[in-house]
């Protein structure tokens, strides 16, 4: 609810002026109870559902908002938009909402009113996002025509179970569910004609898979889906596999383009197209039409970026270099996600962080000075006394009480076991409430409290300030839900809602009876750096750690810096590759925060997390080091095929080999008869089954330089789908406008190359001409798979993980893109997946802001919820395997003379997730705050009265 | 429940997605059947089979393990 | 000096738990001459429950302060004995697994009476067909139960059999006045010394018909956890001391995996759930495993671990 106005400033000491729109609804005082919404007379399209349902002009946006707070919007409200805030007599009587306010949060005398605030800060980065592109224009697709055609965006809300139809899909038309459902793909991508979006806006082909997976979870019986297509783009880490398994899953993959889309019979559309197998022009009918729409730059991101004086490309995305990438032409201010450029989410994840490194180089000298901590007073040991559980039923206003007898489950609290102080409050959470608590745990000498209210999701953390205000262990508290999991979601059930509420509250002080006063942890941090693996990525890390202010050893395993950059010329956008690595080897050897070892290697390791202790070799001597996080940049390296006669015709180049040809025998060109691309060479096969992601655009950049040295060599590329995603869309375009030729082929129907002769022979079944076409070319170019280095030894001694094709796996695909599944642990570049420099640049930054959140603190607090051993632990290790984060190891100890075993837990690396605790048949090791007796005393008190 | 013949679900809630789905359904206002009584864990990994087995044996008529 | 009284009964046993008692030897003998009297242990001294001649009614043994129990109790005989035994004893010993868990005799609670008279009376191949007798033989309780499911039982002693170190160390307890004399609570892993490197490749479960990998000339500590060999050892769920009080386990020491004859690690635990639990969790589909129930409980099928089929075999 808040706009830019403008900026003034530079780098280090921005002012920026913020336009605060009015919430109506203070912030401290909403509860979230959803009553203004339910009393607001004003119904206007809910624009999160893309307007296909509605909301009121008191609203939460969706459910998952942070802060989960409401809002009255002005432009709809009743009251102010019949000009009742102007003081115009007679007008604007509503008010309703600030009536059945529980708390007094809706005030429409005050808070009404824009504010202008002016903020200071060193840097700015601009994430404005994308607006999905309006296929209103495109007449022929007939999207405001016919109900029945929607875009797929407004698909998605029609699936998700918060969206208009609860999860159960039915089409716009006529309320009925689908059983035939079209994806029509590149619309507002990949045109020039009819909108000005020539890039490939990158998501859709992923997103209309997805959908159309998922719909079958949606709908009841058979769906029988067809995706209409130009090239199917996968091209990011297990996105192969997806498209295979939707193939598998009976999705029909069309590739073609609808033309026109009629009025169905009975709703629905009915979609004509040309079957390219056939040769004929096909009319289809389907219930309904999704338009997988494109991304582009809003209005307004397109009006910030004029008022911030930041430039952007022709399709409206910020101007970027590929060895920066996330900055602007004003330094200090970065852009990330999609207003880069179209991206999907670890993408955007990834520059997101990329821009916070960049960002915060600037201010690192500032790091912390504006902080500030908290102190509560000496802990109070309470392990030796008897459990004195005090138990605070929340009312939440009407929200629990509407459904709930708060009376009836308070008095019914006063006879539960240990349970000495049971109080009844309108609002636990507020701050009056907490001054309470603490009073009472004093008063009474409470040594545990229950609360009764929402959720420990949101609540917890403010309960524990409490209970740590109060002088007592923060993990002596716990909490029964009966709001979110039980009175809003039985508000027809008052009695068995009660009901529920009093086993949720026998639950909860039945648990809390067992909780135990638990260590605050923390480890040491060693504030210095690992980087493991001198390529681009490699380097780009090491130096930003150590612009960042911290120490950092980077390993080469060979003698110099540089890996795969050696061999590439130059970035898809052109620029030259050569000198920036020049400069970049440069600044890496000679920062004095960097220690560069060539020839080396790691071969063994112990400690995790902020205290890692590792030997390597350089150059055959051993040498020890330390660090408190470590970045893997061990890179990959192009396949070299076994087929189209690879190695047996020095004809036949891989990429690299041909770029090399090139720049040292260009002038062969003007003789030459004819170049081919083979694309996939080793990648999307069933024994490397990803897609290379970045040879299709490395090809285009080839074909385009071929045909612009000769124009009249022919080029041919012969491929399965072409993968330009972004704005690489553009070298595509070029190479076919200057005369490449394309021919797709099939995995069943590859391309054959012989010899006759001295002729290279190359014969490819044309999809135009459905017949082989022969060519003799002089330049026989594979677009090689790039495959990851080997990380056998890695994974042994710090226990990450492999993906099936053998890259590093990321802690989690989409949201931790950069995180390895062990704490204190990062990866970037071609280790994870292939990616273009600039991609593998974005990702180095990332690391080195995801590191940065590690080595900023000298000690780092650990969660208390973590694995501890048992007396009952005898050491059979079945629980040392099953631990996904290594964090079990076994020993020997001497008990009464005789040697046994037992395992120990690392705290640094355990995550309190449990495995062993349910994999342990003896009870040998637990979670603290999650026993097996502590859930086995919630589960006997769930059933006390079956 | 101590009367009727309403089933008694046990439901294992991992913390970090079934037990966020439920808090939504609440904030969607989903209702649904007040027969399940759910016991939060930090991962449905660290429910251990006994906790199950015990359940079933106590009378529950299902457990629900969701994560 | 007095000396402490001493009842014996084996219920349905084998003897093996008596041949424990003596095994425990020269302890044994020296308690004997001051301290010990056994009143009553008809496997070795002959007793007649119904008087010399059989002129009593009611079945009697002799009043003792201590009474060891061993076997399960499977017909109205072994009830009846049991139930004198504790009314004439101020201390009840369960001796051995039969006694504490049901032992291997329990097994017949996976099947019904018919099923088992049939077998054992006509189909079994090493049998010449007969029909069941009627006379002379106790009735059949419904299921065969540990000591504990009849009567309260003061001290556990289990295994098949029993190291003679815990019956030895209960019996010098119990002079010195303590009562509360208990097995250690671990599992038969806190006594053996072998490798543990990883559990995972159980999915590669081998029989014992194959051998593990061992140098006999070397000690067991030396050789690799059978259990990560592939071989089903039942050691993580069973309760130590088949080995004493400081020894090896006995068929680890032999090279074979463990059988489960200490029972069930502690009161209540549920080693069927806890090995499939624990093993599934390395990988192993416990689909694989034919007679799960009867190879994971097959000396602990008493307190309704083993049950028969509901609705009948077959249905």
């Amino acid at each position: 609810m808040a706009e830019v106005e403008g900026i003034s400033g530079q780098e280090g000491n921005f002012q920026v002026k913020v336009r605060q729109k009015p919430r109506v609804v203070d912030m401290d005082k909403c509860i979230a109870c959803n009553l203004c919404a339910e009393k607001c007379p004003k119904k206007v399209p809910d624009e999160f559902n893309e307007g296909l349902d509605k909301r009121k002009s008191a609203y939460i946006k969706y459910g998952q908002t942070v802060p989960l707070k409401y809002a009255i919007e002005k432009e709809t409200c009743i009251y102010f938009v019949k000009g009742g805030n102007k003081g115009v007599k007679g007008k604007g009587k509503c008010r309703a909402c600030e009536k059945v306010c529980p708390t007094g949060a809706i005030d429409f005398d005050q808070n009404f009113q824009d504010e202008i605030k002016e903020i200071n800060v060193g840097s700015v980065i601009l994430t404005p996002g994308f607006k999905p592109f309006d296929p209103s224009a495109f007449d022929v697709y007939a999207y405001s025509k016919f109900n029945d055609v929607v875009t797929s965006m407004e698909y998605e809300r029609l699936l998700s179970s918060n969206g208009p139809c609860m999860g159960h899909l039915t089409r716009p038309s006529d309320g009925k569910e689908p059983k035939k459902i079209a994806w029509l793909q590149c619309v507002g991508s990949r045109n020039i004609n009819k909108c000005d979006n020539g890039y490939c806006s990158s998501v859709c082909c992923m997103y209309a898979i997805k959908q159309a997976l998922v719909t079958a979870e949606h709908t009841t019986g058979d769906v029988d889906q067809a995706v209409f297509y130009m090239d199917i783009r996968s091209h990011g880490k297990e996105f192969e596999k997806y498209y295979e398994q939707a193939q598998e899953k009976g999705i029909r993959f069309v590739q073609s383009r609808i033309h026109t889309a009629y009025p169905g019979a009975e709703g629905g559309v009915t979609v004509e197209y040309f079957n390219d197998q056939t040769g004929e022009r096909v009319k289809e009918d389907f219930d309904m039409l999704v338009l997988s729409v494109g991304l582009e730059t809003s209005k307004g991101s397109i009006d910030l970026a004029g008022k911030l004086g930041v430039e952007l490309d022709k399709y409206n995305f910020a101007q970027s270099s590929s060895f920066a990438p996330g900055t602007t032409n004003i330094p200090g201010i970065y852009a990330s996600g999609s207003f880069q450029n179209p991206m999907d989410i670890p993408q955007s994840v990834t520059e997101a962080s990329s821009a916070a490194a960049s960002a915060s180089v600037a201010l690192s000298s500032q790091r912390g000075s504006l902080t500030q901590e908290r102190t509560f007073p000496q802990e109070k040991d309470v392990s030796a006394e008897e459990p004195r559980v005090g138990v605070f039923v929340c009312s939440c206003g009407i929200n629990i009480a509407g459904t709930i007898d708060v009376k009836e489950l308070s008095e019914y609290a006063k006879g539960l076991p240990n349970v000495v102080y049971v109080e009844n409050n309108l609002f636990s959470c507020s701050q009056d409430t907490q001054v309470l608590i603490r009073d009472k745990i004093k008063e009474h000498n409470l040594n545990r409290v229950v609360v009764a209210a929402c959720t420990p999701r949101t609540h917890e953390p403010l309960f524990r300030e409490t209970m740590k205000d109060a002088g007592l262990n923060e993990y002596l508290f716990e909490m029964a839900n009966i709001r979110n999991q039980n009175s809003w979601v039985h508000s027809k059930e008052p009695e068995k809602a009660l009901e529920k509420s009093k086993d949720q509250l026998r639950m909860a002080v039945a648990k809390a009876s067992m909780l135990e006063p638990l260590e605050y942890l923390s480890v040491e941090v060693n504030q210095s750096a690992l980087v493991v693996g001198g390529g681009i990525s490699g380097m780009v890390t090491a130096l930003g750690l150590a612009n960042q202010g911290y120490e950092t050893i980077l390993l080469e395993k060979t003698d110099r810096l540089g890996g795969n950059a050696w061999n590439l010329t130059s970035t898809w956008r052109g620029e030259q590759i050569r000198p920036y690595l020049e400069d970049l080897i440069s600044k890496v050897e000679n920062h004095s925060a960097i220690k560069v070892y060539k020839n080396a290697d790691i071969k063994a390791n112990k400690g995790s997390v902020g205290d890692f202790v590792s030997e390597i070799d350089v150059a055959g001597e051993i040498k020890a080091i330390k660090y408190g996080i470590a970045v893997v940049c061990t890179g990959g390296h192009e396949y070299k095929p076994d087929e189209y006669l690879y190695g047996q015709d020095d004809r036949v180049f891989t990429h690299l080999e041909f770029d090399k040809e090139m720049s040292e025998h260009k002038p062969a060109l003007e003789k030459a008869k004819g170049a081919v691309f083979i694309q996939c060479a080793g990648s999307r096969e069933p024994e490397r089954p990803y897609c290379s992601r970045v040879c299709c655009t490395h090809t285009m950049h080839s074909a385009v330089e071929l045909k612009k040295a000769n124009p009249k060599l022919p080029v041919y590329v012969l491929y399965r789908d072409i993968r330009t995603y972004g704005a690489r869309e553009d070298l595509y375009r070029e190479a076919r406008e200057l005369g490449v030729i394309f021919i797709r082929f099939t995995p069943d129907n590859k391309p054959r190359v012989s010899k006759d002769g001295d002729d290279l022979v190359v014969v490819a079944k044309d999809h135009v001409l459905f017949r082989d076409v022969e060519i003799r070319p002089d330049y026989l170019v594979l677009a090689s798979a790039i495959v990851p280095a080997e990380h056998k030894n890695l994974v042994e001694l710090y226990k990450c993980g492999l993906n099936t094709d053998g890259f590093l796996q990321e802690a989690h695909a989409k949201l931790r893109p950069v995180d390895m599944s062990v704490d204190g642990m990062f990866l970037a570049g071609l280790c994870h997946f292939p990616k273009s420099i600039d991609e593998c640049i974005a990702q180095a930054n990332a690391a080195v802001s995801r590191a940065s959140t590690i080595l900023s603190r000298s000690v780092m607090p650990l969660d208390s919820i973590k694995s501890y051993v048992t007396e009952n632990c005898d050491g059979c290790a079945i629980c040392v395997d099953t631990c996904p984060y290594g964090a079990i190891s076994l020993t020997d100890y001497d008990r009464d003379g005789s040697m046994h075993k037992k395992i120990e837990t690392n705290k640094a690396l355990c995550k309190g997730c449990g495995i062993c605790e349910a994999t342990c048949p003896k009870h040998g090791v637990y979670i603290h705050g999650f026993t097996n007796e502590q859930l086995r005393v919630q589960l006997l008190a769930a059933l006390e009265n079956v | 429940m101590a009367d009727n013949n309403e089933p008694v679900i046990v439901g294992f809630l991992c913390n970090w997605c079934a037990y966020a789905g439920a808090d939504l359904a609440g904030v969607s206002r989903m209702q649904y059947p007040t027969n399940m009584r759910a016991i939060r864990v930090m991962c449905s990994g660290m429910v251990h089979p006994n906790l199950v087995v015990e359940a079933l044996e106590r009378g529950a008529d299902g457990v629900l393990v969701l994560g | 000096m007095t000396k402490v009284t001493v009842a014996e009964e084996w219920l349905n046993a084998c003897a093996g738990c008596e041949i424990a008692i003596l095994n425990v030897g020269d302890v044994l003998v020296d308690l004997l001459v001051n301290n010990l009297e056994f009143v009553h242990i008809p496997v070795i001294l002959d007793k007649k429950y119904f008087g010399q001649t059989g002129e009593e009614k009611e079945l009697s043994i002799p009043e003792a302060v201590v009474g060891i129990v061993s076997g399960g109790v499977r017909n109205e005989e072994h009830k009846e004995v049991l139930l004198e035994m504790r009314k004439k004893c101020q201390i009840l010993i369960a001796l051995g697994t039969c006694a504490t868990d049901g032992g291997i005799p329990a097994m017949i609670n996976m099947y019904t009476d018919e099923e088992l008279k049939k077998f054992y009376y006509k189909d079994s191949p090493t049998t010449d067909p007969a029909d069941y007798p009627t006379e002379h033989i106790p009735p059949l309780l419904d299921q065969c139960y540990a000591v504990d499911q009849l009567v309260n039982v003061d001290l556990y002693l289990p295994g098949c059999p029993p190291h003679p170190d815990w019956i030895a160390g209960a019996v010098l307890a119990l002079l010195e006045g303590k009562t509360d004399y208990k097995m250690p609570e671990k599992s038969v892993c806190d006594s053996c010394p072998t490798i543990r490197e990883s559990k995972k490749g159980l999915a590669d479960i081998k029989r014992m018909l194959a051998s593990p990998l061992y140098d006999p000339d070397k000690p067991l500590s030396e050789m690799r956890c059978l259990l990560e060999q592939g071989f089903l050892c039942l050691g993580p769920v069973t309760g130590v001391g088949c080995g004493g009080q400081n020894g090896a386990p006995r068929c680890i020491s032999a090279r074979v995996p463990c059988r489960g004859c200490y029972g069930p690690v502690r009161k209540g635990a549920k080693p069927l759930v806890d090995y499939m639990g624990a093993l599934a969790s390395v990988g192993f589909d416990p689909n694989k495993m034919p007679d799960r129930r009867g190879y994971l409980a097959r000396f602990a099928g008493a307190h309704g671990v083993l049950k028969r089929p509901v609705g009948g075999r077959n249905g």
